[in-house]
């Protein structure tokens, strides 16, 4: 059984356990069960025991519905997971590691050179030609200092995302992404450095 | 939500208000080593960018932006940024259309660039090579509608410490 699935069965177990013990506490200390009432006057017998019985009716409820829902919630997380939950099992089962990004929702992601990476970074001249021709531009001490830092075993990944709107858009203003082009160092499965060095808002 | 400072563009001889944010790409490349804090509510971004189109070109020339604790804020300039560019920084990290907007005030929403003004002008850029523009009419304004970028209200945070 996926680890998510045991952990979510044992607190709904718990949390179920506590409200029970936490009720039982409550009518035990502030006499609140049926046997201390008085019997309803009138009514059929069937809706006085109803009555009678009406804190366990509404405590049924929730067992019967709130429970169920939880186990229901529970198979369909597993059975038709999210894409962020589909990504997170990936990081934790994948040998490959390009899901252990932090830009999750990539299009494309493949192993590059660093001859090919270095291609990538051709950009357009300065018109006034005050930015100096090397890779990345202005980027370039950001991508000298990534692969400065690589070691021996090291892999350099290119990949582009999808334009969205970010988790993080806050009220305030909206922080679009465009669709972005970086490269990425991996070491094992970790990566090390990134740099998005094309965002492209009209996309 | 609070509506936010634009930034500003210098383009055919004209000061003109941008709605857009073409430094953000550069601040979240991996390459930027300044953390730019909040002065205030109209700021989240917390800096200002003045922009200039020369030579086909899109440029940052010149920036306020704001650094530092909840405390002390402490202004900085673009050589905070880019220290071996003073005159201006090719923005070829940029792709995407800047929105200018001008005239009377049409509809004011109070949060991010979501006013809109009689006409706004879109200018097309390719990693930061300007390419076409056209202007978009919204509407009419009312007579007495206010004239230009307009903010309502915002409330300042920490104590900003000036150069």
């Amino acid at each position: 059984m996926h680890a998510d699935a045991w952990w979510w069965l044992g607190g709904y177990l718990g949390l179920g356990t506590l409200v029970i013990l936490l009720l039982r506490g409550v009518v035990s200390a502030y006499g609140m069960g049926w046997r201390h009432r008085p019997e309803p006057p009138r009514g059929p017998q069937t809706w006085r025991e109803l009555q009678a019985h009406r804190q366990w009716v509404v405590f049924a409820f929730f067992v019967w519905w709130i429970w169920p829902l939880a186990v229901l919630i529970l198979i369909q997380k597993i059975m038709w997971p999210s894409q962020l939950d589909q990504n997170d099992r990936c990081i934790a089962q994948a040998a490959d590691p390009q899901y252990a990004f932090t830009y999750k929702r990539r299009t494309t992601c493949r192993k590059v050179s660093r001859a090919e990476a270095l291609a990538m970074g051709q950009l357009e001249p300065d018109p006034l030609g005050r930015m100096p021709n090397v890779a990345f531009g202005h980027l370039n001490p950001a991508w000298e200092a990534m692969v400065g830092a690589m070691a021996p075993g090291d892999t350099l990944r290119y990949f582009t995302i999808s334009p969205r709107r970010q988790r993080q858009d806050g009220p305030q203003w909206p922080h679009h992404r465009g669709a972005l082009r970086g490269l990425a160092v991996l070491r094992k499965r970790l990566v090390q450095a990134e740099l998005v060095f094309e965002s492209d808002h009209g996309a | 939500m609070t509506a936010q400072a634009a930034e500003r563009l210098l383009h055919k001889g004209q000061d003109m208000t941008l709605c857009c944010d073409p430094l953000e790409p550069y601040l979240n490349s991996g390459a930027n080593p300044l953390r730019f804090r909040a002065p205030s509510t109209s700021l989240w971004r917390g800096y200002v960018g003045t922009w200039a189109i020369e030579s086909q070109g899109l440029y940052l020339v010149s920036l306020r932006g704001y650094v530092g604790t909840m405390d002390e804020v402490k202004e900085v300039g673009l050589e905070a940024l880019f220290p071996a560019y003073p005159q201006g920084v090719f923005a070829h990290w940029f792709s995407g259309e800047l929105r200018c907007p001008s005239g009377p005030l049409l509809h004011y929403v109070h949060g991010s660039y979501a006013s809109t003004y009689e006409r706004d002008l879109f200018i097309e850029v390719r990693r930061g090579v300007v390419g076409k523009e056209h202007e978009v009419v919204n509407g009419q304004a009312e007579p007495k509608a206010p004239e230009g970028y307009t903010l309502a209200a915002h409330t300042t945070m920490g104590n900003i410490k000036r150069n």
